[in-house]
C-alpha cells in the first residue's frame, strides 16, 4: 500500500500529543514539575488537533465526518470516539489549569481519566490496521509499537519543557533515565515486529522482514528508523546520564524529539509499504 | 431469500477481457481504474508441460465482508439477496474498506471522494437481468444466478464442478465467487 501520510501525521502527532498529555498528568499526580503543566497540556492538544486536522483532510468528504459514528464496531469509529474524549479531557484539564480556584481534586481526577484516554487513543490508532487482509499489519505488536513511540515522543516533548522552565537537576536526569528506557521499550517493539513479519501468513516479498533488513527499503530502516530515530535520542539521553554539567541546554532533549519523530514516522511510514493486500488484483 | 452470484468457469475464459471493458462501459468506471479484471495465472512448468490460465478478478460479494465490518458509516453494506454495495451518499471516503478486502478490488475514486468497486450490476440484477460482464462473455465463462435455488444456472456448475471449485484466499470473509478449473492446477 502506499503511505497514507494524513494517516501517519494523524498517529504521529497523536502519540506525540497523548504521550506528552500522560507525563502531565504524572506530574499532576505526584506533585511535581508544576511549571510544565500548563505548556504541557497546551502542546499536548496542539499536537493532537494537529494530528486530527490531518486526519479530517484525509477524509473524502469531511463534511460528513459524524457518519463516522455510524458503526461502532468499526475501529475508525472507536479511534474517532476515543479521540474526541481524550481530546475533550486534555481541554478540560487545560481549562481546570487556567482557572486560579479549580480544585485540586478535581484537576488531578480529570488528569487521570486523561491518562487513561491518552492509552487507549494511541493504542486505537494502532488497532484499525489489525486487518486480516493485510498480513504485514495483523498484529497486536502494531498498536503496541504506537504506544511504545508515544513514550519517548512524549517524554523528549516534556523534557524540553522541564528543561527550560525548571533547573532540578536530579529531576532533570530522572526524566532524562526514564526517556532512555521508553526509547529501550520503542525499540524492543520494532524488534518485535520484524519478528513477527518472518511469521506472517501468506509469506510474500512485499511484505518480508528481508525487504526492510536488506532490501529496498533498509536504506530508510536503517538510517532514519535505527540511527536517527533510535540511536541518536539514546546517545543524547546517555551523554547526559554520565555528564557532570550543572544544567541540561533545552536543545538536547529538543534534538532528540526531533530524531525520534523521524524514526516514529519513518517505522510507520515502512509499515504501510509492507501493507500489501493478501491479494492485490487490482488495487494495493 | 436469494444468493446472487456468479461463478466463474475458468476453463471456459479465454483472456480476452471483454468483461472488463463492458464493466468499464455499463458502471461508466473511470480511466486507468478497473471494477473488473482478468488476470494471468503462469505460465507455470518447463517446455512442453506448460500451464497458463486466466483468472477474472472482481469484488467476490463475501458472505463475511470484511469492508461491510470495517467500514465505519455502514455505507458499505449487504442486501439480503448477498450483493456487497456502497452507498456514495454516506461515505465518507475514508479508504479504511480498502484496507479491509484481502483482494485488491475496491478503488477510491479521487473525483467522486468516495469507494467504488462491482456492483455485480444491481441495477440490471434489480431489472431481472444479468450483470453485463455475464451477458457479454463470448466464453459462456460467467454464471450468474441464485445459488439457494437448487435448479439455478449457478448451483448446477457447483454441483457439477465438485473439488474443482474453488475459492479465492479466505481470511474469515467466505469469498462468495466461485472459480471452477479442471484443466490445471488451481493456484489463484
Amino acid at each position: 500500500m502506499d503511505i497514507q501520510w494524513e494517516l501517519l501525521f494523524f498517529s504521529l502527532f497523536v502519540a506525540l500529543g497523548m504521550g506528552g498529555f500522560a507525563f502531565v498528568a504524572i506530574t499532576e499526580v505526584n506533585g511535581k514539575l508544576q511549571s510544565i503543566r500548563l505548556p504541557g497540556a497546551v502542546s499536548s492538544l496542539f499536537f493532537l488537533g494537529l494530528g486530527g486536522m490531518f486526519s479530517f483532510f484525509h477524509l473524502g468528504h469531511p463534511e460528513r465526518i459524524f457518519h463516522m459514528l455510524g458503526n461502532m464496531e468499526s475501529g475508525i469509529s472507536q479511534e474517532f470516539l476515543s479521540s474526541g474524549f481524550a481530546g475533550s479531557m486534555v481541554a478540560l484539564y487545560t481549562v481546570l489549569l487556567l482557572k486560579k480556584d479549580s480544585s485540586p481534586k478535581w484537576r488531578k481526577g480529570i488528569a487521570i481519566i486523561g491518562f487513561i484516554a491518552a492509552i487507549v487513543v494511541v493504542l486505537s490508532t494502532g488497532k484499525i490496521y489489525l486487518q486480516g487482509a493485510r498480513p504485514a499489519w495483523n498484529t497486536i505488536i502494531i498498536p503496541l509499537m504506537y504506544l511504545a513511540s508515544a513514550g519517548p515522543l512524549g517524554l523528549f516533548l516534556m523534557y524540553t519543557w522541564a528543561s527550560l522552565k525548571s533547573d532540578d537537576l536530579p529531576l532533570l536526569k530522572m526524566i532524562n533515565k526514564i526517556t532512555f528506557y521508553s526509547q529501550i521499550a520503542f525499540m524492543a517493539t520494532i524488534i518485535m515486529y520484524l519478528l513477527y513479519l518472518g511469521f506472517a501468513p501468506f509469506p510474500d516479498p512485499s511484505r518480508s522482514s528481508l525487504r526492510l533488513l536488506t532490501g529496498d527499503l533498509a536504506p530508510a530502516f536503517w538510517l532514519l528508523v535505527v540511527g536517527i530515530g533510535l540511536m541518536l535520542p539514546m546517545g543524547i539521553t546517555a551523554k547526559v546520564t554520565f555528564s557532570d554539567n550543572k544544567h541540561i541546554s533545552a536543545l538536547l532533549p529538543f534534538f532528540g524529539l526531533i530524531c525520534t519523530i523521524v524514526g516514529a514516522g519513518t517505522i510507520r511510514a515502512l509499515m504501510y509499504l509492507l501493507g500489501s493486500s493478501v491479494h492485490q488484483y487490482i488495487t494495493g | 431469500m436469494s444468493r446472487k452470484i456468479i461463478i466463474m468457469d475458468v476453463d471456459n475464459c479465454i483472456g480476452c477481457h471483454s468483461c472488463a471493458v463492458v464493466c468499464k462501459q455499463e458502471n461508466n468506471v473511470g480511466l486507468g481504474t478497473f471494477w473488473n479484471k482478468v488476470i494471468t495465472v503462469g505460465p507455470f512448468g518447463t517446455y512442453p508441460d506448460l500451464e497458463q490460465y486466466f483468472l477474472p478478478v472482481l469484488c467476490q460479494h463475501c458472505d463475511n465482508p470484511k469492508c461491510v465490518e470495517a467500514c465505519p458509516t455502514g455505507a458499505s453494506y449487504k442486501r439480503e439477496d448477498g450483493i456487497v454495495l456502497v452507498d456514495h451518499e454516506k461515505c465518507v471516503g475514508c479508504r479504511y474498506c480498502i484496507m479491509a478486502c484481502p483482494y485488491g478490488v475496491r478503488d477510491y475514486s479521487e473525483d467522486k471522494g468516495v469507494i467504488e468497486k462491482c456492483t455485480m450490476c444491481a441495477h440490471l440484477v434489480d431489472n431481472d437481468d444479468v450483470p453485463a460482464c455475464v451477458f457479454h462473455c463470448p466464453g459462456k465463462a460467467r454464471v450468474f444466478g441464485d445459488l439457494e435455488d437448487p435448479d439455478s444456472a449457478p448451483s448446477r456448475l457447483v454441483k457439477k464442478a465438485g473439488k474443482d471449485l474453488h475459492y479465492l484466499s479466505d481470511i474469515g470473509n467466505k469469498p462468495g465467487m466461485g472459480y471452477v478449473l479442471k484443466k490445471f492446477k488451481w493456484r489463484e
